[in-house]
């Protein structure tokens, strides 16, 4: 008994091999001594019946192995009993072997006729009898076994969803089983055609063909794959063949789409950005790898364009994600249509393989261009990008206009390895940024380390904002004529984890550019309110602290509120706070700066001007501006003594200021003789190393407690000095 | 001499069947073979007599087939006889059969004595 797929279970040990039972059937009580002598000699149970009603009877209550029926009996005779026990689903399999007379031809059909498995003619050869049993026996095991194993095979074909044909050498169907829904529609087109190749595209046909070929000689199991389309679902076919029987192979044909499905799900997921639909970075790094792969072997360049939108940041900060996404949505279509509108023309018919587009995720983007002739073509490529992404975007009745920044990296020149490439690409990308944004960068070698350095101190620039890990020292402001302290000027501090102290000329304008200025400017905000209010609950009631305002926290609608709500908040007076703008903030939009400074004014802030002399202010404008104090710049103070202009140049500008109502204090003094020059042409506060260099919280607070401070509020600053 | 009643080639596949240590299959048979045949002579006898076919044809083929078993060939064939003619209804020539029959019976049952006598 042959179990397809799984061992039979082990029966219990102690159970002994049974005896078969032999049931014999006569009303002659010497043919049932003799058959029972006979048939025990070959280790058989025998029980018997003088007439059929018995022997039915027993049947009832027990199977026997084998049944010997003798034809002619009182009653109901063999035929009958025969006929009968077959009707019965048990006695089906049962070995029935009829006793008939030597030439009753006529009995003997109607054995057969009557389901008798097989006949013995009378008189019974007893010697015989014994043999003949046991192979009827056997043969009858042997052929239940085989039923059982049919019905069995029969039971997992059917239990099967695939569909499945026998076909023979021509590819002629032999028989069929008709899969589960899915196989369905394969099974529809085979339905009803005598050849397996009728119902299936001739390509697919003569690819079954030569299968068909391959299994008959070699025996070797064949797969094909194929795809119908039903309406707008794709349906997909795994085809294998096996050997059947010698002239025969069997085709089964299983229904894999879902499989299929589930695995472009995954694919989608794994490769491509669900927010615009491109590929994503896994994408594109497998692109460029064999993107390296394909040049490599035709000798042919292809570009890396890295694409950063210009401060994008900014929109999702104050416009929400969902603007962001939309624009970020609408962006993609435009890469992708401003890359085919060149497929069109260069890439179709040409041999030359598509662009690809990529998200690598936030507002950045990629473009492959492959076979570049030269290294204008992408260039050419990458500024009508510029331009394209450039153009002005309507979304919820509002209008955007977001520039890309897009550094090209260049195989094998720019880089042989995906690493390098867009590294590279990215440091161009990054160069574009710092020369202006809204434009093209090629990359070139001497950018690398700079830019290198400058994306490093970015990123800890960025850490160190986020972490506070920055600091603030302080350095005071006295008023020349009395040595009094006035007040002191909090100075931003950074420490690099590795490269140590950074100066704030270098790392101010890479927060300005990396959009950190407005984090690191409310930074050092809270940390001197902080200070402020620590130093004004102790005996130091009376220091006042300025801060740097850089042009972009100037510009920012909200500033005003913002600064009254942090000293509000800590209990501090508004004039207790000094604020300090560089002068080209002035000069970006002037009456804007007007009507701040106003608000600022009239709130009771104390507003100087940093550094100045270095810009190019328009002196009628000065005086339009509410301004506290001028601070001369720390070129023209540390020259003062030794250039006969630079002593010019200070000397008219505290005239101006003094002629405007407005304080001056000299920055960086730090001689004797800078003091002494400062001095004569009138100048009202001095700031440098020549009295104190800026110093950490602790030490100021040790300084001012020694140095008495000078109780001077702003109007009465500007009484005592007239 | 006349041919054997017996056909010893029967009686030596009954020997055959022996089992060592039990009863002699072969007395045993031959007792109820002369039992049978006994009242199967009677029931043919009757049948003959009321010139009943279907018992004759019933009856013929009983003793026919035990006949067999135990080698009385001449009881076999002349039984045989008499159930075809009860199977067809010719029952004009059965007496004469008949008569062989129970000649031929009483030489086998004397036969068989003797042998299973001497086992």
């Amino acid at each position: 008994m042959s179990m397809p797929m799984s061992e039979p279970v082990s029966k219990p040990m102690h159970e002994r091999p049974k005896l078969p039972g032999i049931l014999v059937v006569d009303d002659d009580s010497t043919v049932r001594m003799l058959a029972q002598a006979a048939l025990e000699q070959i280790g058989c149970r025998v029980s018997d019946a003088a007439d059929g009603e018995t022997a039915l009877r027993m049947c009832g209550k027990w199977q026997p192995d084998l049944i010997l029926l003798d034809v002619e009996l009182p009653g109901m005779d063999g035929f009958e009993v025969c006929s009968t026990l077959r009707r019965n689903p048990d006695f089906v399999d049962v070995p029935i072997v009829m006793l008939t007379g030597r030439e009753d031809d006529r009995s003997i059909q109607s054995a057969y006729d009557s389901g008798a498995t097989d006949f013995i003619a009378k008189p019974v050869n007893w010697s015989l009898l014994g043999h003949r049993a046991r192979y009827i026996m056997r043969a009858s095991q042997v052929s239940r076994g085989l039923r059982e194993s049919e019905e069995k095979n029969r039971a997992f074909v059917q239990a099967i969803p695939d569909s499945m044909f026998v076909v023979n050498a021509d590819g002629e169907i032999v028989s069929r089983h008709r899969g589960s829904e899915g196989s369905r529609l394969m099974d529809d087109r085979i339905a009803g055609k005598r050849s397996i190749f009728a119902g299936v595209p001739q390509s697919l046909a003569d690819l079954w063909e030569r299968q068909i070929a391959v299994v008959m000689h070699t025996g070797l199991t064949q797969h094909s794959e194929h795809h119908y389309r039903k309406g707008r679902r794709k349906h997909y076919y795994e085809t294998r063949m096996v050997p059947y029987t010698k002239r025969q192979v069997l085709i089964i044909v299983r229904d894999v789409s879902e499989q299929k499905q589930a695995d472009a799900k995954i694919r989608r997921l794994a490769f491509y950005d669900s927010l615009t639909g491109l590929p994503n970075r896994q994408s594109f790094m497998v692109e460029v790898s064999r993107a390296i792969r394909r040049a490599e072997e035709r000798h042919t360049e292809f570009a890396v364009l890295y694409i950063d939108l210009d401060n994008f940041k900014r929109i999702n900060d104050s416009l929400g994600h969902s603007t962001g996404d939309a624009l970020l949505k609408t962006i993609a279509r435009r890469l992708e249509t401003g890359i085919r509108r060149d497929d069109l023309v260069a890439y179709s018919g040409s041999g030359k393989s598509r662009p690809h587009v990529a998200r690598l995720g936030g507002d950045e983007f990629t473009v492959l261009l492959h076979d570049l002739k030269s290294n204008e073509e992408a260039e050419a490529v990458a500024s009508r990008l510029v331009a394209t992404i450039g153009e002005p975007i309507s979304h919820n009745r509002q209008q955007f206009v977001i520039t890309p920044s897009i550094g090209i990296a260049t195989y094998p020149s720019d880089g042989q390895d995906i690493d390098t490439l867009v590294k590279n690409a990215d440091m161009a990308m990054y160069g574009a940024k710092t020369s202006g944004r809204n434009r093209v960068r090629n990359f070139s070698g001497t950018m690398s380390i700079r830019s290198l350095e400058r994306l490093d101190l970015e990123d800890a620039l960025r850490r160190a904002i986020s972490n506070g890990d920055l600091e603030l020292h302080y350095q005071p402001k006295l008023t020349l004529k009395t040595r009094q302290v006035n007040g002191v000027e909090a100075l931003v501090r950074w420490t690099h984890p590795k490269r140590g102290p950074i100066s704030p000329a270098k790392f101010v304008p890479i927060a300005e550019d990396a959009g950190l200025i407005m984090a690191l400017g409310d930074w050092v905000l809270r940390r001197a309110c902080d200070q402020l209010a620590e130093w004004q609950r102790g005996p130091l009631d009376n220091v006042r602290v300025a801060v740097n305002l850089s042009a972009t926290q100037f510009c920012d609608r909200h500033m005003a509120q913002q600064i009254i709500d942090r000293l509000a908040s800590r209990g501090l007076e508004n004039h207790s706070l000094e604020l300090e703008l560089t002068e080209s903030t002035l000069m970006r939009d002037v009456d804007d700066t007007i009507r701040t400074m106003s608000l600022l004014k009239e709130a009771g802030f104390t507003i100087s001007v940093d550094d100045f002399g270095t810009g190019y202010s328009s002196l009628s404008y000065l005086r339009k501006f509410p301004i506290d104090a001028l601070k001369i710049d720390r070129s023209f103070v540390s020259e003062i003594a030794s250039m006969s202009d630079y002593g010019t140049i200070c000397s008219a500008i505290i005239a101006l200021a003094h002629s405007l109502e407005m304080k001056v204090i000299a920055e960086g003094v730090e001689t004797a003789a800078q003091l002494q020059h400062l001095k004569l042409l009138d100048c009202d506060e001095i700031q440098g190393f020549y009295f104190a260099k800026p110093m950490p919280a602790e030490e100021m607070t040790v300084f001012l407690r020694r140095n008495r401070i000078a109780v001077t509020k702003p109007d009465t600053a500007t009484e005592s000095m007239a | 001499m006349s041919t054997p009643a017996i056909d010893n080639d029967a009686l030596d596949e009954i020997r055959n069947l022996q089992k060592p240590g039990r009863e002699n299959l072969l007395q045993k048979i031959v007792g109820l073979y002369v039992e049978q045949a006994k009242v199967l002579q009677e029931r043919i006898d009757h049948a003959v007599a009321t010139a009943d076919a279907t018992e004759l044809r019933e009856s013929a083929h009983s003793l026919k087939s035990s006949s067999g078993n135990v080698g009385a060939i001449r009881v076999s064939a002349l039984s045989r006889e008499l159930e075809l003619a009860g199977r067809e209804g010719r029952l004009d020539g059965v007496a004469l059969l008949f008569d062989e029959l129970v000649v031929e019976l009483e030489r086998a049952v004397r036969e068989l004595s003797l042998v299973s006598q001497s086992g």
